[in-house]
């Protein structure tokens, strides 16, 4: 018993991940989107211009578009440590899956908060049940579900491969997510980041993105960090019980 | 003047999420590490 706590103690569970000196670098992180976050309000107000078509609202695109980034990148983490915990049946790779599935569901909320907020005045709806906003909120129920599978399940073992399982085949959703607004015609707008010929703005918007979405990375690495050290001390728990 | 009110909801509403579940989360820490302490002097 003596031997399983000292493989779960919090630190050693943080130096033995494949991403060492993430726990060590939280405070960096954490300082870090906290000055990047502050500067992206002059950014996105005062250096990006007003969008001729949409006026203000076009401002939501800085913490809209990071958002869903971040939360398709966290799912990329835990597609990555499933595979990885299935191959080998290593105890931190379902701390890490877990707790990025967390972090995204977090990330994912924002962007369903912000979404309907820029649709209002634009297009005169909340919501509409186009592919990429309906694929948007598939996902998050997806990972709503992998949380609420592990709750159900008191076995370690078999909560880590069951939710492994459905993280690898709920990542499924996010190429269609990407893709929904070039396969189907929508109101969402298509591709304009990634798009033949550079990015669809002017070089001031794409700055003001571009400092979202390293602040949004710092935060999602230190909400990470944070997120993994509970899931450590939670294990830690169970294994005293 | 009404379309500011959706920019500041945006933005305002995504800063309270991402505060509101760091807190969450630097709560269970402190709890978690508390109870982990008093069970090892238990």
């Amino acid at each position: 018993m003596e031997a399983r706590r000292q493989e779960l103690d919090p630190e050693a569970v943080a130096r033995g991940l494949p991403w060492q000196g993430l726990a060590t670098a939280r405070r960096y992180f954490g300082a870090g989107a906290l000055i990047l976050l502050a500067l992206l309000l002059p950014a996105a107000f005062l250096h990006a211009p007003e969008d001729l078509e949409q006026g203000p609202p076009q401002r939501i695109f800085y913490v809209h578009v990071p958002a869903a980034w971040i939360a398709f990148l966290a799912f990329f983490v835990v597609f990555v440590a499933s595979i990885a915990l299935l191959a080998t049946g290593r105890s931190r790779y379902d701390l890490l899956a877990s707790a990025s599935a967390e972090v995204g569901v977090v990330f994912t909320t924002g962007v369903l908060i912000t979404g309907p907020l820029w649709a209002r005045p634009i297009w005169g709806v909340w919501w509409d049940w186009d592919p990429r906003l309906t694929s948007v909120l598939v996902l998050w129920l997806i990972y709503l579900s992998y949380l609420a599978l592990r709750t159900y399940l008191p076995d370690p073992a078999r909560r880590a491969r069951a939710s492994a399982v459905l993280g690898i085949v709920g990542f499924l959703d996010v190429p269609i997510i990407y893709f929904s607004v070039s396969w189907w015609r929508a109101l969402h707008p298509s591709h304009v980041i990634i798009a033949r010929g550079g990015p669809r703005m002017p070089p001031e918007m794409f700055h003001a993105l571009l400092l979202g979405l390293a602040g949004f990375t710092l935060l999602y690495l230190y909400l990470l960090a944070v997120r993994v050290r509970v899931g450590a001390l939670r294990q830690m728990e169970e294994v005293g019980e | 003047m009404r379309v500011w009110a959706y920019v500041i909801a945006a933005y305002g509403g995504s800063a309270l999420l991402y505060v509101a579940y760091l807190l969450h989360l630097l709560k269970q820490e402190e709890a978690l590490k508390e109870r982990l302490e008093g069970g090892d002097r238990g």
